[in-house]
């Protein structure tokens, strides 16, 4: 090509490229401009978005109100969503993702072979903790997620890694609360083992070093007094660790994974528990859990949804539940949330997490009533209870106000089941939450 | 305000360049171009802002003594010891009463002392122009709020280059944008971008997962986790450092200011000596002419040059933060160097160059591990653990994962770390200008589409990316 023609298709170019990048400036400043499309909350990351901060002198004067804009400014931007899913959609060509890790380094504490054998170290007493307000009850499912996520097959598992001090802090608490309120109450304790130690060969869970989930649960046990009832469900669970008895993109386990731990319950109380083939279900496709939000969306994980199966009480499928005012409205028990987000779909269960629900069923007259204390893997284990007891009522530990000695003289409860998942009962997260009910 | 942030990009820098092109007469620029520093310089908190503005008066009144009076080198003196005593005082207080406290256990409480962002940059760029003006190479700037300009310009004032006062002062009082040159500042601010966003940040991510560690969870890393982790923060704070000057380049093109470059693909080096001349070339030429020349340099005799370079090192490394473990790394590469030169001289050279370039690599991804931990019991730790010796074997699933997942990724970000890119672009190039008509259209269409795909990525990867580390708070 000639010189100068040359020359004058470069200004060309060089103009076209100018006004291209220029234009691109332009429409997304005036998009950030635009105050009214700026979205509140995240759909898929499950949460608020950053407020606009309020200005006072001294953020001003330090620069952190102006760092508030920054992140107000990137966190609400009106497209985000679709640049996120652009960013994720970019993160997984950057290698070979059919197996995952999600989640920081964490190492676990060896499980002491004998829980009793401990010369050196006694039982840690428990310090209960001056009393605290209640909390915010917004429903935030992923603040108990712990741990990394490992995903392999479009599945993802929570892997567990033990402390030693949280295990003892835990057993020493439930004693504490077994000394308050045995001449009260059967006590029971349920600690849910998670996905990993279920679900993944051993060997697996060894290269990970990932702690034992069974010897951790027995360990904590076998630090509690002996006048508690524990329920153990592990051995059960792993026996049918090839049914769907965990979701693949959630944390929790499926109504069919509470259910041998209700069979546990039953052998534990002495009753004869239901046949599962009994009942009658609600299914609820498409659930994208918090295995999904944490790990920035998995395609992995998007390809293999969950099914929430729900298996309604035949008694009854009615509950009452408190709203944050501490209203009770009416519920249903196993409820068809199919209109809720995709992320949504566990809270079909017992209401979700309410600070507290019960459920009344007519067709039992004995009078007998229980009161489980429980995080969320709670909800999927709550209905099972209801074709046992006249009334089941039930109390999330991170929400409500309630305590034994109180469910005991109002509502004549005989049995308490404190149901918590693994990482629950071997750190100190929830302790003097669980403790002031125990009260 | 960070160059790599949806508000600095779709916001600022879009006013800004509005304006440098809507206002015709260069003091209304440089007006506008003022206020636009001075309001990113006062967005990490209004407080330095002053101090910064105080310490361009002092370097301006100063230069003009210096300039005016008879006695030149007693203003000189005064003027760059007021400035270091006032990067001691905020920068290295608190350092110096913990090694005091360490040993005498005395002070008892050692005050906080916030350092001011980009403080270390500004005000060795305030003693260039004070330096300048003294050896007679540069006029002193008669207008305070032109030297302001100087020491603000947001281009660079936070996170380098160091620019000269007398390589930009001519663009600041009559600059011209060429179309040609906005051109060239797009292409690489944008390259800068995304070097930063998605490069830099994704690197951070994988060293992070190893090295952001406690020292329990840290020992437990494998030998390969540690070496991987250690790889990832060799690119990343490379493609950091070198993100941030190619973006302040690339902006001053925009608007009509000629930054010198700072890195010139420094992980090819074949020697200790060229990687310095290959990294932060303007902090490393500063420390060469403000520094290790008035020292005596080579000059006075084989003794007094190693003293001179030790000297030069140890300071390079306190700049780069006020804890022991930069002092050694800086300490480290001078004993490197010192090694080079007064050791081994020329006798490398009979190894083939790829070997000697490996090498040095090696020995830069040790220093960056130096570099990483400022607590020594997790530099001890991650030493041992670089060698093998925390006991953990060689490789762990986590690594492989870590490793298997962004595989893809760390080989582009290497890549990018080497001239490879550079040459391929030139070629496109060169067929262009020589070759058949096709090519010119080839490299027509990639010269539009290139830029554009990188903002719309380094856009994703912001709005997606909440980690986002700035490296240069030590500063």
């Amino acid at each position: 090509m000639p010189k100068e023609e040359r020359k004058k298709w470069n200004g060309l170019i060089r103009g076209i490229k100018v006004l291209c990048f220029g234009g691109i400036l332009a429409v997304m400043c005036v998009i950030g401009l635009l105050w009214f499309l700026r979205p509140d909350t995240s759909v898929v990351e499950k949460r608020s978005l950053t407020q606009f901060p309020d200005f006072t002198w001294s953020s001003f004067w330090d620069g952190s109100f102006f760092k508030g804009i920054d992140t107000w400014y990137a966190d609400t931007y009106p497209l985000r969503e679709g640049l996120i899913a652009g960013s994720q959609a970019m993160a997984e060509r950057y290698g070979l993702r059919k197996d995952q890790i999600v989640g920081e380094t964490i190492t676990a504490d060896e499980i002491p072979d004998d829980p009793n054998a401990l010369a050196v170290e006694p039982v840690s007493q428990f310090q209960e903790e001056p009393d605290t307000p209640l909390e915010d009850g917004t429903v935030t499912e992923l603040g108990e997620l712990q741990g990394q996520i490992y995903i392999t097959n479009n599945s993802g598992y929570g892997l567990y890694y033990f402390s030693q001090e949280g295990a003892d802090a835990f057993a020493s608490m439930m004693n504490q609360v077994y000394a308050n309120v045995k001449d009260q109450v059967n006590l029971y304790v349920m600690i849910c083992p998670i996905s990993a130690g279920v679900m993944l060969d051993q060997s697996v869970l060894d290269d990970m070093k990932c702690s034992n989930e069974r010897d951790a649960i027995e360990y904590v046990y076998g630090r509690m007094e002996e006048g508690i009832h524990t329920v153990s469900a592990f051995d059960r669970l792993k026996k049918h660790n090839a049914e769907y008895i965990y979701f693949h993109t959630d944390h929790h386990w499926t109504a069919l994974g509470a259910y041998y731990a209700y069979v546990e319950f039953c052998k534990e109380k002495g009753l004869a528990a239901h046949k599962v083939e009994d009942y009658e279900t609600l299914t609820l496709p498409g659930f994208l859990g918090t295995f999904y939000s944490s790990s920035n969306n998995s395609p992995a994980l998007r390809d293999n949804p969950d099914t929430v199966i729900g298996y309604l009480p035949k008694g009854t499928n009615t509950m009452m539940m408190s709203d944050k005012e501490g209203n009770m409205n009416q519920w249903k028990i196993v409820n068809d949330v199919s209109s809720y987000p995709k992320s949504e779909l566990y809270a079909a269960f017992a209401g979700g997490d309410k600070a507290f629900s019960y459920a009344h069923n007519e067709t039992i007259t004995d009078g007998s009533a229980v009161m489980v204390v429980k995080d969320s893997f709670g909800n999927a284990f709550i209905p099972w209870l209801v074709d046992h007891y006249e009334y089941v009522y039930w109390v999330d530990v991170r929400y409500t106000s309630n305590t034994i000695s109180q469910m005991v003289a109002d509502y004549g409860v005989t049995d308490v089941i404190y149901q918590c998942q693994i990482y629950n009962a071997t750190t100190k997260n929830l302790l003097s939450k669980y403790a002031a009910i125990g009260k | 305000m960070v160059f790599a942030s949806m508000l600095f990009v779709f916001l600022f820098l879009a006013a800004n360049l509005v304006s440098q092109l809507a206002l015709k007469r260069p003091q209304a620029k440089n007006i506008a171009m003022l206020v636009f520093s001075l309001v990113f310089y006062a967005w990490s908190g209004p407080r330095y802002l002053l101090l910064m503005m105080a310490m361009v008066f002092l370097c301006w009144l100063g230069a003009r003594m210096v300039e005016s009076t008879e006695r030149p080198k007693f203003w000189l003196v005064l003027t760059v010891a007021l400035c270091l005593g006032i990067l001691g005082v905020f920068k290295y207080t608190g350092f110096f009463l913990q090694n005091i406290q360490s040993l005498f256990g005395v002070p008892e409480v050692i005050p906080a002392i916030a350092l001011p962002i980009g403080i270390s940059f500004y005000t060795f760029q305030l003693i260039s122009y004070v330096v300048d003006v003294y050896r007679r190479e540069v006029p002193a700037q008669k207008k305070y709020w032109v030297l302001l300009l100087y020491a603000s310009l947001f281009h660079q004032c936070i996170a380098g280059p160091i620019v000269r006062y007398q390589d930009i002062h001519r663009d600041i009082l009559r600059r011209r944008t060429k179309p040609a040159e906005v051109s060239q500042g797009i292409t690489r601010f944008t390259v800068g971008l995304a070097k930063k966003a998605i490069l830099a940040n994704g690197c951070a991510v994988v060293a992070d997962h190893f090295f952001d560690l406690g020292a329990e969870e840290l020992a437990a890393v494998p030998a390969a986790g540690i070496l991987l982790g250690a790889f990832a923060f060799t690119l990343q704070i490379y493609l950091d450092f070198s993100a941030y000057s190619d973006m302040a380049i690339g902006m001053g093109l925009m608007c009509g200011f000629h930054y010198k470059e700072n890195f010139n693909h420094p992980y090819l080096s074949d020697s200790a000596g060229e990687f310095w001349r290959r990294w932060n070339i303007s902090l490393g030429t500063f420390f060469r002419d403000y520094v290790y020349i008035p020292l005596g340099g080579n000059r006075r005799g084989k003794g007094r040059e190693l003293v001179n370079l030790l000297i030069v090192w140890f300071l390079t490394g306190l700049w780069h933060g006020a804890s022991w473990n930069f002092v050694l790394w800086g300490m480290y590469w001078g004993a490197l160097i010192c090694i080079e030169r007064f050791l081994l001289g020329q006798r490398t050279q009979a190894i083939p160059k790829p070997l000697r370039q490996l090498f040095v690599f090696a020995l830069a991804v040790l220093s960056w591990v130096l570099f990483k931990f400022t607590d020594f019991t997790l530099l001890t730790i991650a030493l041992k653990g670089l060698f093998g010796l925390n006991g953990n074997g060689f490789m762990g699933v986590d690594v492989q994962l870590v490793f298997q997942n962004n595989v893809f990724f760390l080989l582009l970000a290497a890549i990018a770390s080497t001239a490879i890119g550079k040459t391929l672009r030139q070629m496109l190039k060169n067929l262009a200008r020589f070759g058949e008509k096709g090519f010119f259209w080839i490299n027509g269409g990639w010269e539009i589409l290139h830029p554009i795909l990188l903002l719309l990525i380094s856009a994703m990867a912001l709005a997606g990316d909440s980690y986002n580390p700035f490296l240069y708070f030590q500063f």
